[in-house]
């Protein structure tokens, strides 16, 4: 009696122990299943470039300020702010986001601003980014930079109509990380004794947008000097200012 | 006798338990493809800096529009913006009327390309309707 007790038991045990072992793999599984689930590559790449695109528009943003006159240290303040704001977040884990901005010749704390009186001009961002996206078991780590520069180039020439008066030949490009971009808002100015003028009609302004990022502006005015300096002001569509001045040949 | 009925229990009630934990995979996969079309749409939206200038006038009914343009039909969404300190900043409600078994939720980190750069964080919620 006592021998058939205790085999019961020790099947009932048996089978107690069994049932523990199935479920504890059972659950095992549905855990691992869950976390893939749940972080699938296709969240992380797209969390991933959206904290790209912002950083993009925080660049941009800030090269618009400093073109506008902003100091240079608004893009590093903007983007350890950014970086804080983003480290705040856990939609898909946590976010750790450093960035160093160009410190070259050219740059000065990722700025490049260079109004040249050669027909040139340009107002450039560039800062390098690392992006750690750490969740259970995973790490993703994305390095990338981000470089907006927005070019202008002008050409200018005249022809002398009689006495003073001459008509000015403007044409300006636009050009946005080297790709053909349109202007928000294009001013020409002229330098007539010292003094920088705007043309309108009373000088039978003319203005004819090719639709490319290619303007071209004429205008007939009296300028003593045979120095003709012009100097082209524009906005681009993310609202980046550039400048460029030069001396009009004569034809 | 009484320990073999003891046992056939055990076993039944460990199967029984472990079909609840059956990880719903049709489900999962709806709430996969909806959260990937939220983010999609999010940032398609945001590409050209449309959404943060978007929030950063206060303009509620084109973020509206906009998203219903690019939901497709028979997707119920709910939008709320956060401001950097969590505050909701959208005083009209931006939805079609969310509704759906399944609810999903998107987050998302928008910069405004605006020279004084604002950050956001929006919050779509996503259903099918079925």
């Amino acid at each position: 009696m006592g021998r058939r007790n205790s085999s019961g038991q020790a099947l009932l045990l048996g089978v107690l122990l069994i049932a523990l072992l199935l479920l504890s793999v059972e659950l095992y599984v549905y855990e691992v299943g869950k976390a893939i689930g749940e972080a699938n590559p296709n969240s992380f790449s797209d969390s991933i470039f959206a904290v790209r695109l912002g950083s993009r528009h925080v660049v941009v943003g800030s090269l618009a300020n400093i073109s506008q006159g902003g100091a240079n240290q608004n893009l590093e303040i903007n983007l350890e702010n950014w970086s804080s704001f983003v480290g705040r977040q856990y939609q898909l884990g946590k976010y750790i986001l450093n960035f160093t901005s160009k410190d070259t010749a050219q740059y000065s704390s990722g700025i490049w601003i260079s109004w040249g009186a050669n027909g040139s001009g340009v107002s450039g961002a560039y800062a390098n980014f690392t992006l750690k996206l750490l969740d259970r078991g995973t790490e993703i780590n994305q390095t990338y930079a981000i470089n907006v520069t927005t070019t202008l180039s002008i050409h200018g020439s005249y022809r002398v109509i009689g006495g003073n008066t001459k008509q000015v030949n403007v044409t300006s490009n636009l050009l946005n990380e080297g790709v053909p971009a349109l202007a928000k808002n294009l001013t020409l100015y002229y330098n007539n004794s010292s003094n920088w003028i705007v043309p309108d009609s009373q000088n039978n302004y003319a203005f004819i947008d090719y639709g490319n990022g290619t303007y071209f502006t004429s205008f007939v005015a009296d300028i003593p000097s045979e120095n003709i300096e012009v100097s082209t002001h524009v906005f681009d569509q993310r609202e980046i200012n550039v400048q460029a001045n030069v001396t009009c040949t004569e034809i | 006798m009484i320990e073999a009925f003891l046992a056939v229990l055990v076993i039944l009630s460990a199967s029984v338990f472990s079909i609840t934990l059956y990880y719903p995979t049709a489900s999962s996969d709806d709430e996969k493809m909806l959260k990937t079309l939220g983010m999609q749409v999010l940032m398609e939206l945001d590409n050209n800096g449309a959404l943060g200038n978007f929030i950063d006038e206060s303009n509620w009914t084109a973020v509206r529009e906009s998203l219903e343009i690019l939901l497709p039909i028979g997707v119920s969404y709910n939008v709320t913006v956060y401001d950097e300190a969590m505050n909701q900043i959208n005083n009209s409600t931006m939805s079609n009327g969310l509704k759906g078994q399944k609810i999903v939720s998107v987050e998302y980190l928008c910069a405004s390309q605006s020279s004084e750069v604002r950050f956001y964080l929006v919050r779509l919620q996503l259903a099918l309707v079925r």
